[in-house]
């Protein structure tokens, strides 16, 4: 899966321009792996191999990462390993959930995802920034935004192109989530030019 | 690279309105190779479906030239323009594009039947075309028991059916859902990967994004801020 | 009241847009009207009535005494009372040299006088111009021997070997064209037969006639002379039966105009409807619409009628060949005149209103066409109905006294109504089987296959007319032949009825058709946009027009030929069956061709003009 690479958060391809697929690891992590064990019992290794085929490879994680998320799992009591006489850091130590393991999932299944407010947005705060300044300035701003957005959203396309929805459907999931958002993107650029285009005749 | 499939060279469009002659398009250059999809966007009334018209002999320009697979769309009789039809130029608008009384094959088929195309001959090409977007196996359906997203399928497959090359669409994924709209542009991105051509009007950014182009056509005018995505 | 009247103010605006559409609607209610009123007002002066087919025999006279012999009547007639009235006339024929030929005609002999307004011949023959004959010197010739002879009144011509003057123009009542000559009576030179007329004296007793019997002398009384038996009921019945086929007619045009235009403000009306209005409120706005229409056309129509009437009238001789009665107006006919406008064309009105009211908004709304009507197989029971009549034409006994069983005239109206019905489901079969035929064709039957019912109504109007001409052609045929006068060429009558089938099929698949291709409107914008040349559009239409006709006429050759058959072999008299050429041919190509060409004309006249330049030759989207 070659295609990692220029997705992730670490390597972000556009710099800071905000519209690249943010995610809170510490709290995804800690679920997701508890999802991955309600599903069955796995070792270490097994479950950051899976936890990379589900999110379709856009984000990876390291060997250590996932022993000390287990073992905070274990600390809070949501999860315990199979033996536990064997080792708990050993390769060949397996997990499975507790029930309260399983309550803590539920919970987090069932509540919304809470979305930045777009004040927090970077690309939000350059726009707004940039209109309290000098009107006419963000013309530019949006313009090249817009370009950048839909150049994003046309090699997004293309890797879905490639893509086979049936067999890869977590891949192909990922880059609608990634391309409905940049389209609102695009669509929120078109609107701030609408507005400044009608304030400006008025 | 052989000679693009169709060319605007400073095409202009205005319209008569209480007396005051209102520019709508232009003068706007184009050129469309072969096998290259290109998508227009713009606000409403940018002008996306007037130059669309224009590209497709719909309607004239009164400045500039149109030229579509070298041939000057200029002077031209009704039947000269059935026959451009019926052998270059395909149209896909938001809806209504199939003949209810004609099953997907009779509608495939019907520009070749039209240019009098035996059906024997006719009916493999037509079929090729309807395997081409998937629906070989509908073909004897009539449009009333297609879903939306097939009965846009069934207008691809017809304006690429056997030699036509060139498809002018309008916002042909404006009356279908996500997936289905998806589905049509994939078919259309297959067709111009094997050398069909396409223009593509929408304001979706997210089906503007199968296209090789973007070009963003504001009051008229293409800004400045193509984006050309290279590599092709 | 007020959403009622509100929507009545949006029907009465839609009528001032469309002017035409109404108009059509007004012509096509006015015209069986004003049929009516004039029809029955003239249709009652033009046979002999009992009245007429006597004073053609006793003039106005009480007795007829035929066969005289000169000295027997003045010896019988010297008893009788001096104020007598009597007048005798003599009855021959004699063949008269004319400048085409010889010709034998009917000669009578009046006294004077008796031809007078006043006289006892009166009615026997009329002079109409001129004067009736004075003396040997003078005759009075009916027109066509004036014209024989290429005389005029006034002129002299030869006649019975010496030259007599033209005193006046005489005809025969009950038929204007016979050869006739009206000379003055000769006494003592009886022509042919001689006859007296008498008027009833008080002093005639029994004994009066009693003593001509004995003296050979033959009389009859006016009051025992037998008229044909004819019926005012019947005539009456005849016209009210043309006019409702009128009207039948004029409904199914009504029918198509209506959903033509409820089909193009369908929209409007799920706009209505969408905001709350009823929909059987939509419908009475619509019904109260057509009602007003058919009621003014009535009106329109009747008037027209009288005035038609009132001016066909003096010229009416001239086409029927005798003089005719006086005119008179039925007052039944100004009032059925609006009624059976109003009831037909609400019956015509009413499905496509329902269907407009009852379209789910969501349909309406769209610019989708809506869904086929019904779908299914072959059309068994019209098929049947059809059956059955023919089966009750064969199976008829001849009445024994040679009168025709009433099951024939069942049978035929149940096989004529079978065909039609099947016309519909038909139509739907060939829809499905024409999956082969050239473009053009394909495209019609399929599109008048979604509309079964509609499209079968027209088609069944085209077979109505012209079964009903094939039945009456060739029985008219088969009598001609039996009769030794094969040659004797077609009657007028016939062919003024095949005129007014054909008219009436063109009229009724005109509208039909106009509906069908409003409907596939969407369909020529993807064909122009397909590359269909204007010359394909232009067959496509034709092609739409044929159609029906052709399925209708196909339809009206076992509709029409099967009870033929049937009468015929009943007849008294061995009859031999005649193929209604002339009918078959128009049924089959004549009516077809033009409604073909008519089709393709009106397509022409509709293709967009470039008379801008800089007009758009298409808009993309509808």
């Amino acid at each position: 899966m070659g295609r990692i690479a220029p997705l992730g958060p670490a390597a972000d391809p556009v710099g800071n321009t905000g519209y690249a697929y943010r995610a809170t690891p510490a709290m995804s992590v800690r679920h997701s792996l508890l999802a991955l064990l309600a599903e069955e019992p796995r070792h270490g290794y097994g479950l950051k191999a899976q936890f990379e085929r589900s999110t379709a490879g856009t984000w990876p994680l390291n060997v250590g990462q996932v022993y000390t998320t287990l073992a905070r799992l274990e600390r809070d009591g949501l999860a315990e390993p199979t033996d536990p006489d064997g080792d708990a850091s050993g390769a060949r130590q397996s997990w499975r959930i507790t029930d309260l393991g399983r309550e803590a999932l539920g919970r987090w299944f069932e509540e919304p995802v809470a979305l930045d407010p777009p004040a927090r947005d970077e690309l939000a705060i350059k726009v707004l920034l940039a209109i309290a300044a000098d009107a006419e300035s963000v013309g530019p701003i949006l313009v090249r935004q817009r370009a950048a957005a839909l150049e994003r959203m046309a090699e997004l396309t293309r890797h879905k192109a490639k893509a086979d929805p049936m067999r890869e459907l977590p891949w192909v999931l990922v880059l609608d989530a990634l391309l409905l958002k940049l389209e609102a993107e695009v669509r929120w650029l078109d609107l701030v030019a609408a507005r400044l285009a009608a304030r400006g005749q008025r | 690279m052989s000679a693009p499939i169709l060319r605007m060279e400073a095409v202009e469009r205005h319209y008569e309105s209480a007396g005051q002659r209102i520019r709508v398009l232009g003068p706007v250059d184009l050129e469309l190779a072969r096998g290259e999809f290109v998508a227009i966007m713009g606000p409403s009334g940018a002008g996306k479906s007037t130059l669309l018209g224009l590209a497709g002999a719909l309607d004239r320009p009164d400045g500039g030239a149109v030229f579509l697979d070298g041939q000057k769309l200029w002077g031209l009789r009704g039947d000269e323009l059935a026959a451009l039809r019926r052998r270059k130029v395909g149209y896909v608008f938001q809806d209504l594009n199939l003949v209810e009384g004609l099953t997907a094959l009779e509608n495939t088929r019907l520009p070749l039947e039209l240019d009098g195309l035996a059906r024997r001959k006719a009916d493999p090409v037509a079929l090729a075309a309807l395997e081409r977007v998937g629906l070989g196996e509908l073909a004897h359906r009539f449009p009333e028991e297609l879903s939306g997203g097939e009965r846009q399928r069934v207008a691809i497959a017809r304006a690429f059916v056997g030699p036509r090359e060139l498809l002018l669409a309008d916002e042909p994924t404006g009356a279908l859902d996500s997936l289905a709209g998806e589905t049509v542009m994939r078919h259309l991105r297959t067709a111009c990967d094997g050398g069909k051509s396409a223009l593509l009007v929408t304001h979706d950014a997210r089906h503007a994004a199968w296209a090789d182009r973007v070009l963003h056509l504001v009051d008229g005018r293409f800004a400045h801020d193509n984006a050309s995505v290279g590599g092709r | 009241m007020g959403a009622l009247r509100a929507l009545l103010r949006v029907e009465w605006r839609n009528h001032r847009r469309h002017p035409w559409r109404t108009a059509l609607l007004v012509v096509w209610l006015a015209l069986p009207s004003a049929g009516l009123v004039a029809g029955w007002a003239l249709v009652r002066t033009v046979p002999d009535d009992k009245r007429e087919y006597i004073a053609a025999r006793y003039g106005a006279a009480d007795l007829l005494l035929s066969q005289v012999r000169e000295p027997v009547f003045e010896a019988a007639s010297t008893n009788w009372p001096a104020d007598a009235s009597y007048t005798r006339f003599d009855l021959g024929e004699e063949v008269l040299a004319t400048n085409s030929g010889p010709r034998l005609v009917s000669t009578l002999a009046f006294e004077p006088g008796a031809l007078e307004p006043k006289g006892l011949a009166c009615g026997i023959a009329v002079v109409k111009r001129g004067r009736a004959p004075v003396g040997t010197g003078e005759v009075a010739l009916s027109p066509s021997l004036l014209a024989a002879k290429r005389a005029r009144l006034g002129h002299e011509v030869e006649w019975g070997g010496q030259r007599v003057r033209v005193s006046g123009v005489a005809v025969l009542p009950g038929d204007l064209r016979a050869d006739l000559v009206v000379r003055e009576l000769v006494r003592d030179a009886p022509l042919g037969e001689r006859r007296v007329l008498v008027r009833y004296h008080p002093s005639f007793g029994r004994s009066w006639g009693q003593e001509l019997q004995r003296r050979g002398i033959e009389w009859k009384d006016r009051r025992s002379g037998q008229g044909p038996h004819r019926q005012d009921r019947m005539e009456s019945a005849v016209v009210l039966l043309v006019a409702s086929f009128g009207f039948a007619v004029a409904a199914l045009v009504v029918g198509a105009a209506v959903s033509v235009g409820l089909r193009r403000r369908q929209r409007d009306i799920a706009l209505l409807t969408s905001l709350g209005t009823p929909r059987f409120l939509v419908a009475r706005a619509a019904l109260v619409s057509i009602v007003a229409v058919s009621l003014a056309a009535a009106v329109l129509g009747a008037g027209m009628g009288a005035l038609g009437a009132a001016l066909v009238h003096p010229v009416l001789p001239l086409v029927v060949g005798r003089l005719v009665g006086e005119l008179e107006f039925r007052p039944l006919s100004f009032a059925a005149a609006p009624a059976l406008a109003v009831v037909f064309s609400t019956i015509a009105a009413w499905p496509a209103i329902l269907r407009a009211s009852g379209l789910p908004p969501r349909v309406a709304l769209g610019l989708a066409r809506p869904l086929r009507e019904v779908s299914g197989g072959v059309p068994w029971w019209p098929l049947g109905v059809a059956g059955a009549g023919a089966i009750a034409v064969f199976t008829s006994r001849p009445l024994v006294d040679g009168g025709t069983p009433g099951s024939i005239v069942f049978g035929s109206i149940l096989g004529i109504l079978g065909w039609a019905s099947a016309a519909g489901g038909l139509l739907r079969l060939l829809g499905r089987g024409a999956g082969r035929w050239p473009l053009p064709l394909r495209l019609v039957a399929r599109d008048a296959a979604r509309a079964p019912l509609r499209n079968g109504a027209a088609a069944a109007a085209v077979l109505a007319g012209l079964s009903l001409a094939m039945l009456l052609s060739s029985l008219s045929g088969a009598v001609q032949r039996a009769a030794g006068e094969a040659g004797a060429g077609r009657d007028a009558t016939l062919t003024l009825f095949l005129a007014g089938a054909l008219g009436m099929g063109l009229a009724v698949v005109a509208a039909a058709t106009a509906l069908n291709a409003v409907e596939a409107g969407p369909d020529r914008r993807v064909l122009v946009l397909t590359g269909a040349s204007p010359h394909t559009l232009r067959l496509v239409e034709g092609a739409r027009a044929a159609y029906l006709a052709l399925v209708g006429g196909v339809l009206s050759v076992p509709a029409g030929l099967l009870p033929t058959l049937g009468v015929l072999r009943l007849a008294d008299v061995p009859l031999s069956f005649v193929m209604p050429w002339p009918e078959l041919t128009f049924a089959l190509l004549i009516l077809p061709t033009v409604a073909f060409g008519l089709g393709m004309f009106v397509s022409f006249l509709l293709e967009p003009r470039r008379t801008h330049d800089r007009a758009p030759l298409l808009t993309p989207n509808p």
